[in-house]
């Protein structure tokens, strides 16, 4: 590394440092008249778990959770505190045909159902076909905050056959202004994610600020001559190629308009965290899946448990500090064939666990409830930590934020086979919604509630209800009443 | 840094000796007219090949040939090999900073590539890491600066640092407009108090410059040929070296470029020679077998190593020094094994530790036989006859499985079978459903047939911790008949004349990075396959298709296309 100071290094070395700033209250104010900011979280498990009796996930009984007693893929809530903020709501279905209806989706269930859930509308080949859960939120509540929305996925490749599993680690998606859709894939390196959020920060010691902003002004204007030569390109190329220069030139553009000084409301929640050094290796694919043995071993993960960390330290700090007011978190693709190994000692793709790789009966249940319970408890860390955080209005982060989770699917009916009971299903699916914007958890008790086989995306417009949106998602009308007061 | 390459002027007197090694120049047409030179004047605008407004129409039967193409983003290979033939740096962590390229089966499919915000923050930071690193390096930084500077300030030769790395990194000369424009960075030498920072400033931005990630091509329309553009020198240049040496172009060939030597279909066909009979062509050549037939993944170590090793050797020896036809691959009598290795299969060892074994009667035989391609294919604990079948069938022979039903989406990944004790002749029993035989007739039987060799590509004749299922390696190419390993399956597939079409396809999908194929594709293929009386050899399939008026022109889709 060249002597002098580049940006890694005092990012690196000064994490901790409060962020705070001569008090902007004009910045809390101009954006939404001086009333709290409403915030969106989003946050994704790839694969299939169902609230049917046995499965280890949804409390036999509903009404109100007991955190002494929760089933295993609950419990990290328990050990969170926060089973008061948080309800499920199981039996959920989806609708799944070969003539697919509104909402539904097609009969085979991989590389599909995601998408339905995440926009509530049928998809396209491989496509989201509307705005999905987190970018309708941000349309309303982003604001003029640095960051529209955060898009992150823990998981960053694929691990099974070729390559990056096209669309499964997608789930987020925008109609943009020429009326195309955007499918956005997620940041899923934490350094890039890390650096991006807090680019424009200067440190407080003066000679570290000097190089700090030499440093963020040579990123700058490089980065102004390739958006100056990327958009002359546009127009020389065809319509197809420039089509996607221009989407190129979009994201250089927003680019450019994060290098700048980072102002931040004064605020003691708001702390830069620690740099999170240089990203884990990505796991290789297992090649050979001949024993149960060979994924005894950290092939098929990229440390994802360090990478989701990271992820919500950055979510519960992004917002924390208004640098963003939604996110959305695919800690796992869709179709997860992340090795549960290394952070469970399952010796199994997350995949495999729902076929059977690790026995059958409550064997499997319970290992694959785990896996549900390793997701959850990250969903379970930040929710804690948004109700431990003050907003600027005095009161918790938690009190303005509606977070909801979702699995890939359920366990039930298999439209393209037949079987009674399989995991490419969409029916029993769960999902969890947490927080206590727009009335949520109002009295202080969060719900076990019979979806009775609603839409699993009616969860999300009850979210997005919670937090003001005053739309719901593509073709699923409604939300679950029983969440808000 | 790129080794000793020869410049164009070497290529000029080899061609006019007529005693070069490569290409035989055959089917060339002689003298061409004069094309497109590159349009990297000074002046207006970006440098970018637009030609000189006079190329004359070609033939419509060489025009029908002419393929779409597009926007094609490097891949994090050739990034990392651009990299570091411009710097010196093989750069860290590309992986982990870019998105991960998806395969089609090969890693460069411009139609799967979505710019986005993850890559294109990535690339900012990974520029900076790349930068800095080499900026610090006083060895790597000398040999990128063309002058000694005088001072922090010293424009001149910022300048030409500048003409030089850009044209290096851009792939075409700078213009002087651009110069001035780039020259600004020099300021944040002068600020810093060091020379370097400005050099670091300058190569972040090009290596992230739209130009430099992406393969841009634009072109001259032709007259009278709506939609079909003749390329610029720089852009045949890129074109090429991408292709036979997954890399940037080196400067021999930029300067070749800039002498008018690819303004020809000889030139075209000589500096595609040159290319193909350098290491990063064996290297390129290599890593295309790889992504098609989808052992790219293996660990380059240990017994995986020796496997990719035994293959990239049959490769070699087969396509570069002998020229043989490609189906030779998998009808080889002998292979290139580590003494390691030869045990592992249960073939001799080779003497000396490693070097060419005969098969002899051993069962084995071709590519066919090796543990890279056999290790494609597992699911569920062990070898899937589906698996493996479907992989001949869709890249061997490039044929498609159809689906039972318009609207049942194959994606049955059960443990074949009710009972998972019972033998796998029994488990997988979907060849004889009524709604599913369509399909695994077509896969399981192949996939039977090889299943005397495991993952590893290991000799056995039972199942694994099943002694009571014996496997027989009994399978059945459909259509064309029953057979007992990879050398008997090998020998029919050769026969059955299915993988000549399908690898000269493969091979031509790799270069042009799209998979689809539409009529303008085939026409070429077809054209070149008929003219080499149906065989694929690659050297001279490669030099047809360089050697066409298709490889330096592009087709832009027009509406209703």
């Amino acid at each position: 590394m060249r002597h002098g100071l580049t940006r890694r290094r005092f990012l690196r070395g000064v994490g901790g440092t409060t962020l705070a700033l001569p008090f902007l209250e004009a910045m809390v104010g101009k954006a939404h008249g001086g009333k709290t900011p409403q915030r969106y979280v989003f946050m994704f498990a790839g694969f299939s778990v169902g609230s049917n009796p046995g499965n280890h996930l949804a409390p036999s009984e509903f009404g109100a959770l007991d955190p002494k007693n929760l089933p295993i893929g609950m419990q990290p809530l328990g050990t969170h505190g926060v089973t008061d903020v948080i309800s499920m709501v199981s039996g959920l279905s989806m609708p799944s045909a070969a003539d697919v209806p509104p909402g539904g989706r097609p009969t085979g269930f991989h590389s599909t159902a995601h998408r339905v859930l995440a926009t509530g509308t049928r998809q396209n080949g491989s496509q989201m076909m509307s705005d999905s859960s987190d970018q309708l939120a941000a349309r309303y509540l982003a604001g003029d905050t640095l960051q529209d929305s955060l898009i992150y996925g823990a998981q960053p490749a694929y691990y099974y056959g070729e390559g990056d599993g096209g669309s499964n680690g997608v789930i987020s998606a925008r109609r943009n202004e020429a009326g195309d859709m955007e499918q956005l894939p997620p940041i899923t390196s934490p350094r890039v994610a890390y650096e991006s959020l807090f680019e424009g920060f200067i440190p407080p010691d003066p000679e570290l600020a000097a190089a700090a902003r030499r440093e963020l002004a040579m990123r700058k204007s490089v980065v102004d001559l390739v958006s100056e030569d990327a958009e002359s390109l546009i127009s020389r190329l065809g319509k197809e190629d420039s089509l996607r220069m221009q989407r190129h030139f979009d994201e250089i553009r927003s680019l450019e308009g994060r290098l700048e000084e980072l102002e931040l409301p004064d605020s003691p929640a708001c702390v830069l965290p620690e740099h999170p050094g240089d990203d884990p290796p990505i796991g290789s694919v297992i090649a050979d899946y001949s024993h149960g043995s060979d994924f005894e071993n950290d092939q098929a993960y990229s440390n994802e448990a360090l990478r989701a960390q990271v992820m919500v330290d950055l979510i519960h700090m992004a917002l924390a500090c208004d640098i963003s007011r939604v996110a959305s978190f695919m800690i796992t693709q869709a179709e997860c064939f992340m090795n549960v190994f290394p952070p469970l000692g399952i010796p199994s793709d997350v995949h495999e666990i729902t076929h059977g790789r690790v026995g059958g009966g409550d064997e499997q249940m319970q290992a694959l409830a785990r896996v549900a319970g390793w997701h959850l408890d990250f969903y379970g860390q930040l929710t804690s930590r948004l109700r431990d955080t003050l907003d600027i209005d005095g009161n918790s982060l938690l009190e303005s934020t509606a977070l909801a989770f979702a699995f890939e699917g359920g366990w039930g009916y298999d439209t393209a086979t037949g079987s009674e009971s399989s995991p490419h299903s969409t029916e029993n699916m769960c999902m969890l919604l947490g927080g206590q914007a727009g009335g949520l958890h109002a009295d202080g008790v969060g719900q076990h509630i019979d979806g009775a086989g609603r839409h699993p995306t009616a969860i999300l417009n009850t979210a997005l209800q919670a937090v003001g949106v005053p739309e719901t998602l593509g073709e699923v009308p409604g939300g679950i009443d029983e969440l808000l007061p | 840094m790129r080794g000793t390459a020869a410049n164009a002027g070497l290529v000029a007197l080899l061609l006019s000796a007529g005693c070069y090694s490569g290409f035989s120049a055959s089917g060339l047409d002689g003298e061409d007219s004069a094309g497109a030179t590159d349009g990297g004047a000074e002046g207006e605008g970006s440098g970018t090949d637009d030609g000189t407004g006079e190329d004359p129409p070609i033939p419509e039967e060489d025009a029908a040939e002419v393929g779409a193409s597009g926007l094609r983003r490097l891949s994090i290979t050739e990034y990392e090999r651009t990299v570091a033939d411009l710097t010196g740096l093989m750069p860290e962590a590309v992986g982990e900073l870019l998105p991960i390229d998806n395969l089609t089966p090969f890693d460069n499919d411009y139609t799967t590539q979505t710019p986005s915000e993850p890559l294109v923050k990535g690339l900012e930071l990974l520029c900076g890491d790349i930068a800095d690193a080499v900026v610090a390096d006083a060895q790597l930084r000398d040999a990128l600066l063309p002058c000694e500077p005088t001072g922090v300030d010293d424009a001149a030769c910022f300048e030409q640092f500048l003409a030089t790395f850009g044209r290096k990194a851009l792939r075409r000369p700078l213009t002087g407009e651009e110069l001035t424009r780039y020259g600004i960075l020099l300021e944040h030498g002068v600020e810093a108090g060091e020379f370097d920072a400005a050099v670091a400033a300058a190569l972040r931005m090009f290596l992230q410059h739209p130009e430099l990630v992406y393969r841009v091509e634009i072109g001259e329309e032709v007259e009278g040929q709506p939609g079909v553009f003749r390329l610029g020198a720089h852009e045949v240049a890129t074109r090429l070296s991408f292709f036979l040496a997954g890399t940037t172009p080196a400067p021999w060939l930029l300067d070749a470029a800039e002498a008018g030597d690819l303004d020809s279909r000889e030139g075209i066909a000589a500096a595609a020679s040159q290319l193909l009979e350098g290491d990063e062509g064996r290297t390129s050549i290599g890593r295309f077998h790889g992504l098609w037939l989808g052992y790219h993944q293996l660990a380059d170590e240990g017994l995986s190593g020796a496997m990719l090793g035994e293959t990239q050797a049959l490769i070699e020896r087969n396509i570069f020094e002998e020229r043989q036809p490609w189906s030779e691959l998998l009808t080889a009598t002998e292979t290139y094994v580590t003494a390691e290795l030869a045990e592992h299969y249960g073939i001799p060892e080779p003497a000396g530790g490693e070097g060419w074994v005969p098969y002899e009667e051993s069962g084995r035989g071709g590519l066919l036989s090796h543990g890279s391609f056999l290790s494609v294919g597992v699911k569920f604990g062990d070898t899937s006859p589906t698996q493996r079948g479907l992989l001949v069938r869709t890249r061997l022979f490039c044929q498609e499985i159809p689906l039972p039903a318009d609207d049942l989406m194959v994606d049955v990944d059960e443990p074949p079978g009710a009972d998972p004790d019972a033998c796998k002749t029994e488990r997988y029993y979907m060849m004889n459903e009524p709604a599913c035989s369509s399909c695994h007739q077509l896969m399981d039987p192949i996939g039977f047939g090889l299943e005397q060799y495991d993952a590893s590509g290991a000799l056995r004749t039972e199942e694994p911790d099943k002694p009571e299922c014996e496997i027989t390696g009994d399978g059945d190419f459909v259509g064309v008949g029953a057979f007992n390993g990879p050398k008997e399956l090998g020998d029919m597939a050769v026969e059955s004349g299915l993988v000549e079409a399908c690898a000269s396809r493969m091979l031509y999908r790799y270069a042009t990075g799209h998979f689809e194929l539409d009529e303008h594709d085939e026409a070429l293929i077809e054209r070149v396959l008929e003219e080499q009386d149906g065989t694929f050899e690659l050297f001279g399939f490669v030099e047809a298709y360089v050697s066409s008026e298709a490889f330096r022109h592009r087709r832009e889709l027009q509406g209703g296309e």
